[in-house]
């Protein structure tokens, strides 16, 4: 917590991971809570295509993603999730505390950005099985040629809105709704069982 | 163990036993045997009992098309009434009980409507039961009610878990026969994911009862092989004990897999998995089912289909009698009788409708061509045989064939009408069948087997290569072909005693004939006049001789008479399979607030609001009745200070160059005009002008705006504005993007609010009532510089804030409000409070904005820009919506203030009577108002504003109350707003 003449810390505040750090096996699949992650949305202004992926090359050497792909910068300091036409996820491993501000000397204005960060809870599911417990939940294809590692997805996990990432050949990173975070995890723990 | 009728292996393994239980009696059995064969095994012909007549009934088949052997499965809990015998595969402690009669299975008493058939005919129930009227309800439907129904249910929640999920292939091919699993090479061999399903637990069809040879093998290895093949492929999937029920739009196939069904337990994992499988070609390889000849008591236990029994004799080494007779009207039926003399089984005759020359050899048979069979006797099951010859013969089984039908069913389920194919007198599939789906083999009316392989083949290669695999030219491997004809003949019309058409629903000959006398002759008023083809079998074997018997009676073909409609699901598919994991925690997903935790711990009420599961209020130790809990939240806040967790409003971050603009195209007020830093309340027209939503719309920045909507409204309103951001004003340049779970949010209210927030936000922002007015908004900074915003608005009327921290700092935040507000004795305040306190202040919500209710109504009729186009504009200038006698919102107080109000209530004038003519409005919310003890309410009555003063009657005539209250202005607390100005 930064403190100076401008802060005051009467009161401070603890920053709590959603789901308290969750880490569980099932068999040898790895379900893990990731917290600590920054993730901004970046949508592209009306016709500022060009600028913006201009912008993103100049900041971090990399294209701007196409819908559900990826892009990952150099070191893996960034990594770009496309998730729609016009608009993309700027995910950083580490934490952030004014992620737009962050965003406004690396791309100027070429975008618009809004703090995703809490809006979601992250759960990274690694393991043999994890294909085939996400097959129970995840109507996308997920199969490796149909999603091969970069792909990413948004989609619907029992009822939830959810956002599938693969990372490696048995890896995925789910983004969930943060509020429901506890059903998202259940329904993911339901799965791993069922399938172990 | 009784080996009575076990003649040979087949494929059951007969080294090992598993013990089995049959209406009490233990037995033994082997892996690869089903219930029926097993039962067959040890000598069982009666099995069960028939829905209407209670007729003894016997295994009519072997496989799902079984009509006949329906039984209880498990006990307790996990008892599964109408499981059919021949499709349930043998498990070590399997239990199963008979069902559907009272007393025992051999001596049912209800057999007594047997003897009451006459009066009991099709269509009975539609003519009798009418006298006297009052006997309907008081005897007849209780009497109908529990003699109705087959098997019992055990009244428990079922204790086995179910799943869901979802398969993409390339191509779906649905069974396993010949022609599946050549369809499956090759499109497997070609490379396309390929997913081979079939309903049995063994996989290879036909070729597992016959003694077809393919290539030199028997074709039971040549399966085998295939299999094998198949297995060793990445991208083939084999799913055995999976039954696509149903084809649906755009290649997806709703599909059940039996996961854990044969094992007597499931060890916690789900018993059966509903899959919904996304093909891009779909071949339909699911065989053909036979089909019976009716005649002169063909139900008797010891009849059936002649392949039926060929397969018990083949796969699981059981003779279906000691001393059989065939009946047929094609040659395939003959196999049986070769396949049985084969394993050295007496085969005392066959008996074949059609004239001429026997079509083969059987030793020891007698042949009766151009016969048929008329009757059968034999207590409880077939001991003598008469032929319409005058003949009669001993024997204990009657196989019979009619014929085989193509399982067209899938083909059908996307409205594909059959067509009649005059050479196999069966249904083939029609020439419309879904986009990316074609059937091969028996399933599409090709019998012979090498034809079976070489469609299936093609089928394969097709779907691949037009999907862009590289084409791989099967080799078909030799194979026999004889597929013999196939002669019209559907009952015998000289039968003695009732011919059985439908046995699931105890549909005869005779039946089917009234039904025509009575002007019945649609297949489909057929069906709902008789019951035929309706239950678990759905008349798989019953409905082609039936719509024939009826072609028949109308002088009609039978494509003239058509069929009825082919409908999912193919076999019956539990319900709880369908409903999966959505039980208990699984029903759906909960929201939680960020600080949930925090309000668990005190102990907090929580009500739902959609999925959010929100604080109703805080009980304190002494307080025995909500009531006390909220009037003390309200009082408290209004008289120092107390917090709401408001993080349920949805909230929605707009951005663009063009975010103004599009903001005044969707609120009927105008937003153009609001300054960086500031709030304006909004409402929500719909396209016709009634109100949908309202909330409250921050700029942030020049290019940003956050728009919060009511919890219940926030899904709704993102999809309309992403709706007119992407359809109807494209060139906006707009985005927009929810960021409700992102910010935890506190409703900071009363007095000593400024004071507590003090404390909280960082000093270098000032937030006295100059500086950060009545509607003000900032980003800024909490805590020591954790990232805030904070909003100067009020719904309870008090000055008061919204301050939000992200999610993650939720539950911390609460607690340090909490711990800042402690010398002001602060409390945590729920819903309930805030509700009344919105009440007191006159605030509409929820009740009031309820899709019928227009600005007018509301009294923001001023809201409504008249300088500028929104949605909603235009209709809400209807003549209608604005006449001069509308509702409007007004407040009301009851007369007499010791009574309480009723949200729902009607306003009728003092002396009118409750009616729809004299009704003048409705009471949309009531609350005991603790600021000024007594009820209060809002509601809409005609021309309110202008009847302040005015005394009506609130009638509630389900509570039977009525209460006269006053007409009063909406604003019961502060209603010049000095206070959230203050």
């Amino acid at each position: 917590m930064r403190k100076g003449r401008d802060f005051v810390a009467d009161y401070e505040l603890k920053a709590e991971p959603v789901l308290g750090n969750y880490c569980r096996q099932f068999g040898d699949n790895t379900l893990k809570e990731i917290a600590g992650f920054t993730m901004v949305a970046v949508a592209c202004p009306l016709d500022g295509v060009d600028d913006l992926a201009t912008a993103v090359k100049e900041a971090w050497k990399i294209a701007l993603p196409e819908t559900g792909s990826s892009s990952i910068s150099d070191g893996k300091t960034v990594r770009l999730l496309g998730m729609a036409r016009d608009q993309f996820f700027a995910v950083f491993q580490e934490s952030i505390v004014f992620p737009e501000k962050h965003l406004v000397p690396l791309l100027g204005n070429a975008g618009y950005y809004t703090d995703q960060t809490d809006n979601w809870c992250l759960l990274e599911l690694s393991g043999p099985n994890a294909l085939d417990a996400l097959e129970r939940i995840c109507p996308i294809n997920l199969e490796i040629g149909a999603f091969p590692t970069g792909s990413v997805g948004r989609t619907v996990m029992e009822h939830s809105a959810a956002i599938v990432y693969r990372h490696s050949d048995s890896g995925f990173s789910l983004f969930g709704a943060s509020s429901s975070a506890g059903s998202f995890l259940h329904a993911i723990e339901t799965s791993l069982f069922n399938v172990t | 163990m009784t080996r009575f009728s076990r003649v040979a292996d087949g494929f059951v393994d007969t080294e090992r036993f598993l013990s089995f239980e049959f209406d009490g009696r233990k037995m033994e059995g082997h892996p690869g045997d089903t219930l029926a064969s097993a039962l067959l095994a040890n000598g069982y012909k009666l099995v069960g009992r028939s829905f209407k007549y209670h007729r003894p009934r016997g295994v009519f088949s072997a496989g799902s098309e079984e009509p006949n052997a329906l039984v209880q499965l498990r006990s307790g809990a996990f008892t599964e009434p109408n499981t059919r015998a021949t499709t349930i595969e043998l498990f070590d402690g399997l239990e199963a009980t008979s069902q559907n009669f009272r007393l025992s299975l051999r001596h049912d008493l209800m057999a007594v409507n047997d003897f009451l058939s006459p009066f009991l005919s099709a269509g009975f129930y539609y003519k009798t039961f009418m006298w006297p009227k009052r006997f309907w309800e008081r005897v007849y439907e209780p009497v109908i009610r529990a003699s109705a129904g087959l098997g019992q249910l055990s009244m428990e929640p079922d204790p086995d878990t179910y799943d869901k999920g979802f398969l993409h292939c390339d191509i779906l091919v649905i069974g396993a026969g010949p022609a599946g699993l050549s369809a499956a090479l090759a499109a497997g061999r070609s490379g396309a994911r390929t997913i081979l399903a079939d309903e049995d637990f063994r996989m290879g069809g036909r070729l597992n009862a016959e003694t077809h040879e393919i290539g030199g093998q028997t074709g039971a290895i040549w399966a085998k092989d295939v299999i094998s093949e198949l297995e060793a492929m990445p991208c083939v999937r084999l799913m055995p004990r999976s039954t696509v029920f149903g084809a649906y739009d755009h290649g997806i196939h709703g599909m059940l897999e039996r996961k854990t069904d044969h094992l007597p337990s499931s060890g916690g994992k789900p018993r059966q998995i509903l899959w919904r499988v996304y093909a891009k070609r779909t071949i339909v390889a699911a065989g053909a089912i036979e089909r019976p000849i009716a005649f002169g008591n063909n139900d008797r236990p010891g009849t059936m289909l002649a392949g039926s029994a060929r397969t018990y004799l083949n796969r699981y080494g059981v003779a279906a009698g000691k001393r059989i007779a065939l009946f047929t009207n094609n040659d395939d039926g003959w196999r049986t009788a070769s396949d049985f003399v084969a394993k050295g089984i007496e085969v005392a005759a066959v008996i074949d409708v059609r004239q001429g020359d026997a079509p083969m050899k059987v030793p020891g048979a007698q042949f009766f061509m151009g016969d048929a069979i008329v009757n059968t006797s034999g207590r409880k099951s077939i001991g003598r045989i008469s032929l319409r010859s005058g003949n009669t013969l001993s024997a204990d089984c009657v196989a019979v064939s009619g014929g085989w039908n193509p399982s067209l069913h899938l083909t059908s389920h996307k409205g594909d009408r059959p067509e009649w194919n005059s050479d196999l007198q069966a249904f083939v599939p029609g020439k419309k069948l879904p986009k990316g789906m074609s059937a091969a083999g028996a399933a599409n009316g090709t019998f012979g087997l090498h034809s079976i392989l070489a469609e299936g083949s093609a089928a394969g290669e097709v779907a691949a290569a037009s999907l862009g695999y590289p084409a791989i030219r099967m080799q078909v491997p030799d194979a026999g072909n004889a597929a013999g004809g196939t002669a019209p003949f559907w009952y015998v019309a000289e039968s003695k005693g009732r011919a059985w058409v439908d046995l699931q629903n105890d549909v005869t000959v005779k039946d089917i004939i009234q039904s025509h006398q009575e002007g019945l002759h649609s297949v489909e008023h057929l069906k709902r006049y008789t019951t035929l083809g309706m239950a678990t079998d759905q008349g798989k074997t019953a409905n082609v001789p039936a719509l024939a018997i009826m072609a028949e009676l109308t002088g009609k073909s039978i494509p003239e008479t058509g069929t009825t409609t082919y409908r999912p699901p193919y076999t019956p598919v539990p319900i709880a399979a369908f409903a999966g994991r959505s039980r208990g925690m699984q029903f759906r997903p909960v929201r939680h607030t960020p600080s949930h935790k925090w309000a668990e711990e005190r102990g907090a009420v929580f009500v739902e609001a959609g999925a959010w599961l929100r604080a109703q209020w805080y009980p304190q130790e002494g307080e025995t009745h909500w009531r006390q809990s909220v009037d003390r939240e309200v009082q408290a806040t209004r008289g120092s200070v107390g917090i709401c967790d408001v993080t349920t409003l949805g909230k929605i971050d707009i951005k663009g160059r063009d975010a103004a603009e599009f903001l005044n195209r969707v609120y009927a007020n105008t937003i153009t005009t609001l300054p960086v830093g500031k709030v304006r309340y909004g409402l929500m027209l719909r396209e016709d002008g009634f109100a949908y939503d309202d909330g409250t719309v921050a700029r942030l920045s020049s290019n940003h705006y956050l728009m919060t909507t009511t919890t219940a409204n926030a899904v709704l309103v993102f999809r309309n504005l992403e709706f007119a951001r992407q359809c109807l004003w494209p060139g906006l340049d707009v985005h927009l993007i929810s960021v409700t779970d992102g910010w935890a949010q506190f409703s900071v209210a009363g007095p000593n609010s400024r004071r507590l927030l003090r404390k909280i936000i960082d000093r270098k922002f000032e937030i006295s009532n100059e500086a950060f007015p009545f509607m003000a908004c900032a980003e800024l900074s909490a805590c020591g510089g954790v990232p805030a915003r904070l909003f100067r608005i009020s719904f309870s009327g008090e000055l008061a804030y919204e301050v939000a921290v992200p999610a993650r700092y939720g539950n911390s935040m609460m607690k340090a409000l909490m711990r800042a507000g402690d010398e002001y004795d602060a409390v945590p305040y729920g819903t309930e409070a805030l509700s009344v306190m919105r009440i007191e202040k006159g605030h509409a919500a929820g009740n009031e904005i309820n899709g019928q209710t227009t600005a007018r109504n509301l009294g923001l009729a001023r809201m409504v820009s008249k300088k500028k186009d929104c949605i909603g504009n235009v209709l809400s200038e209807r003549e209608d919506m604005n006449r001069d006698d509308a509702v409007e919102l007004v407040g009301f107080v009851p007369v007499d203030r010791s009574k309480s109000l009723n949200a729902g209530a009607h306003f009728v004038a003092a002396g009118k009577a409750p009616t729809l003519e004299n009704d003048q409005g409705w009471m949309s919310s009531v609350a005991y108002s603790p600021s000024l003890g007594h009820h209060i309410g809002l509601g809409f009555i005609s021309r309110g504003a202008s009847r302040l003063g005015e005394n009506v009657v609130a009638v509630a005539p389900v509570r039977n109350m009525a209460t006269e209250v006053e007409i009063v202005s909406p604003h019961f607390v502060d209603a010049e707003g000095k206070r959230l100005r203050g």
